[in-house]
């Protein structure tokens, strides 16, 4: 399940990473909306304030990425120092926004995404699957998907062949965004609460399995079939740490080293 | 003589798809994956296995 979401934010990266861009700002994006959709669920019950909320998280979360996209596309701001500005300023957002409490009294249908089972399947590994599909038609079977290697390949050629380039980085931003809100949502879902420390470390969880999966960090290159490979490799290496009783510490040392062997192998492979 | 090149021909067919699946990145990462399934299996004493198939089924 947690694979799950990480891999779900890993979807809204690969757009990002494809067009030789990344984002940083995943995380703390994915903590404010959280933060935002419980502090106006709080107390609240029903339904209608559990559709209001989950409205909340996915539009303040594509709103976001859109304006990420709109710095780096138009203004062109670095993304790294873009989405890195963001990751630092909306975590401190979201402790304004909470004051730093856990909020746990949120309606009960918010746990449907992340605590169901439909035949026996959980609802959140089925909707993983199916923005992964969604993620896998759109890059290899849309000209928006086609795009979006083009532009990541090489963003002058793309634009000299009418490519608006502009436009595919601002979508691939959005999307990113949009991604975050949904795994905020399944997170929320998931623990049935807020807290701060809900999705530490999403935003390298997220980049790990992009790089892990094979999407090169120059853009342009790389599958959705190996990021959602790269899902389970990582989710593989997490669980099996958690069972060994590995200490946490380990963990971040163990990805690190992951993510530098990655890029690692890209360039070298690019090199050749 | 024509026993040997058809040995000689299935072996280079044998190779070539190593070399494809080799070239192939999600064939790779694929192996990789169920490599360290097989590791963490032994590792954990198959624990992990229940939980990756109650993920998965």
């Amino acid at each position: 399940m947690q694979s799950s979401v990480r891999g779900i934010a890993a979807m809204g990266q690969t757009f990002v990473i494809l067009t030789g861009g990344i984002d940083l700002s995943v995380g703390s994006l994915a903590l404010l909306v959280m933060g935002m959709a419980a502090t106006f669920m709080q107390g609240r019950v029903g339904l209608q304030p559990t559709l209001a909320g989950i409205a909340i998280m996915l539009i303040v979360g594509t709103a976001i990425g859109a304006t990420s996209g709109l710095a780096v596309s138009r203004i062109k701001m670095p993304a790294l120092i873009v989405t890195f500005a963001l990751w630092i300023a909306l975590k401190g957002v979201a402790l304004r926004v909470t004051g730093g409490y856990v909020i746990t009294n949120i309606p009960k249908p918010i746990g449907f995404l992340g605590q169901g089972y439909v035949a026996g399947f959980p609802i959140i590994g089925i909707a993983f699957i199916t923005i992964a599909a969604i993620t896998y038609f759109v890059l290899e079977h849309t000209t928006f998907g086609r795009s979006v290697y083009a532009t990541g390949g090489n963003p002058v050629s793309a634009w000299l062949s009418g490519i608006n380039v502009n436009n595919v980085i601002f979508m691939a931003f959005a999307i990113s965004g949009l991604c975050a809100g949904i795994s905020a949502w399944a997170t929320m879902s998931r623990l049935a609460c807020f807290t701060m420390a809900a999705v530490e470390g999403l935003e390298i969880d997220a980049i790990a399995v992009t790089v892990i999966g094979g999407i090169s960090l120059m853009g342009g290159r790389g599958s959705v079939i190996g990021v959602i490979i790269g899902t389970f490799i990582l989710g593989i290496i997490s669980n099996g740490m958690n069972i060994l009783a590995v200490a946490p510490a380990y963990h971040t040392i163990v990805k690190g080293a992951i993510i530098y062997a990655a890029v690692a192998i890209d360039y070298l492979r690019r090199r050749r | 003589m024509i026993e040997k090149e058809i040995t000689k021909s299935f072996s280079d067919k044998a190779k070539d798809v190593a070399r494809r699946i080799f070239r192939n990145e999600n064939a790779v990462l694929a192996a990789i994956l169920v490599v360290l399934i097989a590791i963490f299996a032994v590792m954990t004493r198959g624990v992990i296995l229940l939980q990756e198939m109650c993920w998965v089924f």
